[in-house]
């Protein structure tokens, strides 16, 4: 028996558009999910700023070990965080998956859409919230230094900013997609059958 | 494509799975052939097997043991990739709830199984607005499921389902979740379709109404057939 199969062509336009159409139409959901990135990335943002911010002010020491600390709990708090939005966001739609198998997409097919509409998620979330979370850092010192001391240090360094900017993006993207990947894989290798009868 | 006669080929299929710690058997030895252009409705009680024979025949879980050909293809012997091909584009379903997704327009439901196809948009657009034309919604092809009637709903899934002209359409209680007017309108699209197309409808369903518009009636028991019928020879049961 052979059947001659084709590569289907399923181009990235495509996913993006099918990604983009899930995302408009759970928006509410998506938003929600949206915030625990932002959450996530604000806080370790947040913490991160406010302690390279000490550095620079060249603080008295011994409030350094406190300050590992608290990057190193930031860093769960996010990780914690956006992995249990995406992980959510992916169980309660195993039907959805079923579905998508049952009218033909491959395993492929169905986790690349899932994974780009992580991206974008992971992109957004992990913008604002390094915004929030870098503002915050910042504002956090007013009262340590005068808004013009502060203005000067962060001209000075801010390319050091700028680095933990993209970091904080970065690391978005990576734990949502993660996140992703892994339930939507293996949702994605259920029967069909199975996976349209599977309850949340 | 060859015109063989038969599209379904199914022999002595078995389907165990465990509940806890009680095996149950589903299905217990079931065999049919169902020919192109027919109309086969698979009746029988609830938890007679039905909907484990229309998981089996369409590819959607694996059997114990026994063999399902779906035109001349066994499909056992199909990897995934294979496998949603055949899902893809000889097979179209039809669900008791639908199942259609919820973030696109009915048209859209229509062009995604075309989609994974590699279908041209251009193509798909046509091609889409023109089954929702036969179905009856022509009108409606920029509705989310959200927006329309279950009955509705219901025509949009029939529509994906002919997406890539597939050989054979199973349905699972297409009219379980309908009122009565509504499943009489659905179950007569799918006559029409099957008149007026030729296409091969297995439906799964305990749904009398099915009766008197199919060809054939394999009638399930306990995981078994208990019996196959011909429209013919219910017409003489019914007159005696």
């Amino acid at each position: 028996m052979s059947l001659d199969l084709p590569e289907p062509d399923f181009s990235l336009s495509e996913v993006f558009y099918l990604s983009y159409s899930n995302i408009k139409r759970r928006f509410f959901r998506s938003i929600i999910t949206a915030l625990g990135i932002i959450l996530g990335i604000a806080f370790m943002a947040a913490l991160l700023t406010n302690s390279l911010i000490l550095d620079w002010l060249q603080t008295e020491s011994g409030v350094e070990a406190y300050q590992y600390w608290l990057v190193g709990i930031s860093l769960i708090v996010a990780f914690g965080g956006i992995t249990n939005s995406m992980l959510m966001a992916v169980n309660e739609r195993v039907k959805e998956i079923g579905v998508y198998k049952c009218i033909g997409g491959l395993d492929s097919h169905i986790v690349r859409l899932f994974i780009v509409e992580a991206l974008l998620l992971g992109i957004l979330g992990g913008f604002f919230g390094a915004i929030i979370g870098i503002g915050m850092g910042i504002g956090i010192n007013l009262n340590r230094a005068s808004l013009d001391e502060l203005t000067v240090i962060l001209e000075a360094n801010f390319s050091t900013l700028l680095i933990l900017f993209s970091a904080c993006i970065l690391i978005a993207i990576i734990l949502t997609s993660l996140a992703t990947y892994i339930p939507a894989r293996r949702a994605s290798k259920l029967s069909p059958a199975e996976a349209l009868r599977y309850e949340n | 494509m060859s015109l063989e006669e038969f599209v379904v080929e199914i022999d002595d299929v078995h389907k165990e799975y465990t509940l806890g710690k009680v095996i149950i058997h589903a299905l217990q030895g079931i065999s049919f052939k169902i020919k192109r252009e027919e109309y086969v409705s698979i009746m029988g009680p609830s938890g007679s097997g039905k909907s484990t024979i229309f998981n089996a025949i369409g590819g959607l879980d694996t059997v114990t043991s026994g063999e399902i050909y779906i035109d001349q293809v066994d499909i056992a012997e199909l990897d995934a990739y294979e496998l949603a091909w055949l899902r893809n584009r000889k097979i179209g379903y039809i669900f008791q709830t639908f199942n259609l997704l919820l973030a696109f327009s009915a048209q859209e439901n229509i062009e995604i199984p075309m989609v994974f196809a590699g279908v041209p948009r251009e193509e798909r657009r046509k091609k889409s607005k023109h089954i929702l034309n036969l179905v009856g919604l022509g009108d409606r092809a920029r509705n989310k499921p959200g927006q329309l009637s279950g009955g509705q709903q219901q025509r949009v899934a029939i529509a994906r389902a002919l997406a890539n002209d597939p050989a054979i359409i199973l349905a699972d209680e297409p009219t379980a979740n309908l009122d009565l007017a509504t499943g009489l309108e659905i179950i007569g699209l799918l006559k029409k379709l099957n008149e007026e197309q030729g296409t091969t409808i297995v439906s799964a369903t305990h749904d009398l109404k099915m009766i008197s518009i199919s060809d054939r009636i394999i009638w399930i028991r306990d995981g078994r057939v208990d019996r196959i019928e011909d429209r013919a020879d219910i017409q003489v049961d019914a007159m005696s």
